[in-house]
């Protein structure tokens, strides 16, 4: 980090946290909204320092906008910081379901309509984000190198797999602790 | 002891919640449901409040947690759900910050890739089976719309749950 870059304090930290909680309607799309604070609003780290906390926050466990919160929390500010800004993301949403559920009457018939309709289209929402990874699923480490067959079909084999298993009632334990071995095994054979 | 429960459930469940709530919806519909915490129907009705709510996509856990027992339910799933992800993310910040190789993550990112997509198709496919339930045909109709438009229009994602929202109500009564 260079010093000549604006740093947060912990209520500038809560602030984009709440901001982003409180108004981010809409899936993949919000962690454009983290960027857009942190990158191009307040340039508390440039574009190459963002893309690389994110592929950080998309490999391991945890919702990726949580994910990125936490990581920027921690890298920007302070740990503490971090969990409070991750309870400024999570709880407006999380009091509002709460709330909604409690307020709706859902079995009766005329909210439970709506609200199938919603979980299928909630569903088919998920689409985008099988179209912006499955072709890549055969990629090499170097974006200058092009993505190889062999290991497109290898890793659709896996995918194929891994979805079978799930599908068939395999416990997530059970899938994980075979499938992840398995991927990086096949990762240093590829 | 029940709270202690759900608590496990959710915080095991926040360990391996690669991408987000979706990659852990059949374990916990399954988790859940088996121990009597929710029933399927209620299962597919907080995960449907938990997407339409702004933030993360786990809003649904603390709605689980609310119906087994109330406000401390609540805080139990929402602090179990989210503990391990922060926790990771803190320890990934300790130990990633000193030998940051990019080209070493992203190939970490490339090998964990299907396992991650073949979870959440999985959990997908059953998610719609379950929001069926005795309506299939309907159910396939509103997501064949719902996606037609997605594809051809440059509606949002509210814009889309509204569409789905409306699409079943008009064909339920149709039928």
């Amino acid at each position: 980090m260079t010093s000549t870059r604006p740093v947060p304090t912990v209520a500038d930290w809560l602030r984009v946290n709440l901001a982003i909680g409180t108004l981010s309607f809409g899936s993949a799309s919000r962690i454009v909204l983290y960027e857009d604070a942190v990158v191009r609003d307040r340039g508390w780290l440039s574009a190459d320092e963002f893309a690389e906390v994110l592929t950080v926050a998309q490999l391991l466990p945890g919702p990726n906008l949580v994910n990125l919160s936490a990581y920027l929390g921690y890298r920007l500010v302070s740990p503490l910081a971090a969990v409070l800004g991750v309870l400024c993301l999570c709880l407006p949403g999380a009091a509002l379901a709460v709330g909604l559920s409690g307020v709706l009457a859902v079995e009766r018939p005329w909210v439970q309509a709506p609200l199938r309709g919603m979980a299928v289209a909630g569903i088919v929402l998920l689409g985008p984000f099988f179209r912006r990874l499955l072709p890549g699923l055969g990629s090499t480490p170097d974006p200058a190198v092009p993505a190889r067959t062999r290991a497109r079909v290898v890793r659709g084999a896996l995918l194929a797999g891994v979805a079978g298993a799930t599908l068939a009632g395999a416990s997530l334990f059970a899938v994980l602790g075979l499938a992840i071995p398995v991927a990086l095994l096949l990762e240093f054979a590829l | 002891m029940k709270l202690l429960g759900l608590f496990w459930i959710f915080f095991r469940l926040g360990l391996v919640s690669f991408g987000g709530v979706f990659a852990v919806l059949p374990e916990l519909q399954r988790a859940l449901v088996d121990q009597g915490f929710v029933t399927s129907e209620g299962f597919v009705q907080a995960f449907v409040l938990g997407q339409v709510v702004p933030g993360p996509n786990m809003a649904m856990c603390p709605v689980i947690g609310w119906h087994v027992a109330g406000l401390p339910g609540a805080v139990v799933a929402f602090v179990g759900i989210y503990t391990g992800p922060v926790a990771i993310m803190g320890a990934a910040y300790a130990v990633y910050h000193r030998w940051r190789r990019v080209t070493w993550v992203r190939r970490l990112e490339l090998a964990v890739r299907p396992v991650v997509l073949g979870l959440l198709g999985a959990s997908a496919l059953s998610l719609l089976w379950t929001a069926a339930g005795a309506h299939r045909l309907l159910a396939l109709s509103v997501a064949a719309v719902v996606a037609v438009l997605a594809v051809t229009t440059r509606l949002g994602a509210i814009a889309l749950l509204f569409v789905g929202a409306v699409a079943w109500s008009v064909g339920q009564a149709l039928v």
